[in-house]
């Protein structure tokens, strides 16, 4: 598999990874993402010349609000009201390829991008669209957010250690 | 606004129209009641709160108190990535450099 930026020429119509929403997005909506520059999306394809799409996930910026912190926390920091962030708002894997460990690769190759980017961010926050998307970033050692529904972090010191 | 003569934008008002049940309607009524307004003015007051806390979703995360200090917590700890994440990168680049 290789990852390539969204095309349209690819065969986005039979991607099929079960979850309706995620199917629909790649077909629908991340076209008009991209064109918005709301976010980018990366295909996981066959390394062969082939249309297929094994996968594909997006990248966003966000920024996390911490204005209401105390001070003693965020001495660390700088005095900012905002951490930078990047958001993996969604990763799917069609069902012919699960568990083989793709979904590993394209989540791997989501933070090796958030790393290497010239935008510099705080963490790396992904959403877990179910039970088994919440285990599996887990799995990796993403913290869940307590009140905030579905979303995990990593911050980018951690992610760092793996790619330097 | 170069444009605005040409394209004749309404510069007052535009109209909205929803189909609800009945039921509903009467429980906008009561609550815009309360509140002392009108049912248009209580509909869109609401809906412009909800609307502009989606856009602000689009790009801004919110976080309680705790979760803010789970987020500065984890970074001040510093620790080592876990076992199978540290496996997954060195897959992940023996791939990739192949």
């Amino acid at each position: 598999m290789k990852v390539v930026p969204y095309d349209k020429s690819y065969d986005l119509k039979s991607f099929d990874c079960s979850e309706l929403t995620l199917n629909k997005y790649l077909t629908n909506y991340a076209s008009q993402d991209i064109k918005r520059y709301l976010a980018t999306v990366f295909l996981g394809v066959e390394s062969s010349n082939t249309q297929k799409v094994i996968g594909y996930y997006t990248l966003s910026a966000n920024r996390i609000d911490i204005s209401e912190m105390e001070n003693e926390y965020t001495k660390k920091l700088p005095h900012y009201p905002y951490l930078p962030s990047i958001l993996v708002g969604r990763l799917a894997i069609d069902k012919d390829y699960q568990g083989q460990k793709l979904g590993e690769y394209l989540l791997l190759d989501a933070l090796n991008k958030s790393f290497k980017s010239e935008i510099a961010a705080f963490a790396v926050i992904v959403e877990a669209k179910n039970i088994r998307a919440m285990n599996f970033y887990k799995s990796f050692g993403f913290i869940e957010l307590i009140d905030s529904s579905n979303k995990l972090f990593l911050p980018m010191n951690i992610i760092a250690k793996l790619f330097v | 606004m170069k444009n605005r003569k040409a394209t004749k934008l309404p510069l007052q008002n535009s109209r909205l129209e929803a189909r609800i049940s009945p039921s509903l309607k009467n429980l906008f009524v009561r609550a815009a009641k309360i509140q002392g307004v009108s049912l248009t003015d209580f509909i869109v007051a609401t809906a412009k709160k909800e609307a502009e806390t989606v856009l602000k979703s689009q790009s801004l995360i919110d976080l309680s108190l705790r979760d803010m200090s789970l987020l500065i917590e984890t970074y001040s700890n510093n620790v080592e990535p876990n076992h199978k994440l540290k496996q997954a990168a060195i897959c992940y680049k023996s791939i990739k450099n192949s």
